[in-house]
């Protein structure tokens, strides 16, 4: 059957023709995908090989190993003694209040000396009306600051202190630190002072006690002040 | 959230008021202070190492020894101190310095000058000067400036 085997042929190239120019268009579009596709590999295999080597694919995680705890572990608790830390509030509880005592006795100390100085050495009377009374509440004073100091150092720490830096605690240590090289020299210029009664330096000495007088009594100021404001 | 430091504060005023309230109470004049028994002799007590006087507060008790004390009173009130003269002392040897009378009018020091001396006195710029130089031992003034000493009156100014 001749006739129908040229018809087929003809319908083939009749239908070969109608679909050239699709496959022409599809052929275009497969090679710019594989094109892009190429230097697309090629960008992403280079920067895989400036980082790390590829990876070799994760083997499977056994039982064993998925067995672990999502959070870290806490830290190991502080061993407090309740004891100690009721101690050392009651004993700061003194501490301030008979801190605040000797703040009064040492203004009044202040004033007294001052007006000790007046009468003695600054074109004063110089009747000696205010020595006894310098006296006493230098000495209460000295007392009470040596009994608030003891109380402070001798308090436990049951706690130990986190962190560094500056803080009102440490001003008021640095402070009560001053106060208390203050004190001491005071005290051993006081008395030095008294014993030069008659003599001509007795004045100047007087004005070196009082003058040391007042930088112990800011300093204990500060001291105060850092805690109560 | 109360602070316990904000119980303090008021327990700090009330720590000041109790200062002042101590510091205007504060001054009694003592009985064996700058000012004690004007016109006496102090360098009978005053006079060295073994110098004792009786106390305000009681008992006898080590006095500091003076070279030169004495009181000057007031010419026109011969009970009443001169507060405020200037004692010139001048040394054998040229050295001078000088003390201020307090307010009961006595005068005293403890440094050591070499007698004679020659002694001045300033009230209010009038300059009394004592004619005669004062030996070792009459350091004392009021031994002899008194109404029972060698001149028989205080030491006065006007």
């Amino acid at each position: 059957m001749p006739c129908l085997a040229i018809d087929r042929r003809l319908i083939g190239l009749a239908v070969a023709l109608l679909l050239a120019p699709r496959l022409a268009e599809a052929c275009v579009f497969l090679e710019d995908q594989v094109a892009d596709g190429a230097a697309a590999e090629t960008t992403t295999t280079s920067a895989a090989t400036a980082v790390a080597p590829p990876a070799a694919p994760p083997a499977p995680l056994t039982a064993q190993q998925l067995d672990f705890d999502l959070l870290e572990k806490p830290p190991a608790g502080i061993q407090v003694d309740l004891a100690a830390v009721n101690r050392r509030r009651t004993m700061l509880n003194v501490h301030q209040a008979v801190g605040l005592g000797m703040f009064a006795v040492a203004l009044a100390n202040t004033i007294v000396g001052q007006l000790n100085y007046s009468d003695r050495f600054a074109n004063g009377p110089s009747s000696g009306k205010y020595e006894l009374t310098h006296t006493l509440t230098a000495s209460a004073t000295l007392l009470a600051f040596a009994g608030t100091g003891l109380l402070a150092l001798l308090a436990p720490t049951p706690i130990p202190k986190e962190g560094s830096g500056i803080d009102r605690l440490t001003v008021h240590k640095i402070s009560m630190a001053t106060a208390a090289a203050g004190m001491l020299a005071e005290t051993v210029l006081g008395i030095y002072t008294a014993k030069r009664e008659g003599h001509l330096n007795q004045p100047d000495f007087a004005a070196a006690h009082l003058a040391i007088g007042y930088v112990t009594f800011a300093a204990i100021s500060l001291g105060v002040g850092v805690i109560v404001f | 959230m109360i602070r316990e430091t904000d119980h303090a504060l008021p327990r700090l005023a009330a720590a000041a008021i109790a200062a002042l309230c101590l510091a205007a109470l504060a001054g009694c004049i003592p009985n064996d202070g700058p000012a004690m028994r004007p016109g006496e002799d102090c360098i009978s007590c005053h006079g060295g190492s073994t110098g004792t006087t009786t106390g305000g507060r009681g008992g006898h008790h080590a006095s500091p020894a003076w070279s030169v004390a004495g009181t000057v009173f007031q010419a026109s009130d011969l009970a009443s101190g001169y507060e405020g003269a200037e004692v010139q002392i001048t040394d054998a040897n040229g050295w001078t310095f000088s003390m201020r009378t307090n307010e009961a009018g006595n005068f005293y020091s403890a440094e050591s000058p070499t007698f004679p001396l020659h002694v001045c006195i300033n009230a209010n710029g009038a300059v009394t000067c004592q004619q005669s130089a004062i030996t070792s031992g009459q350091g004392g003034c009021n031994s002899c400036h008194s109404a029972r000493g060698s001149v028989g009156a205080p030491l006065s100014v006007h």
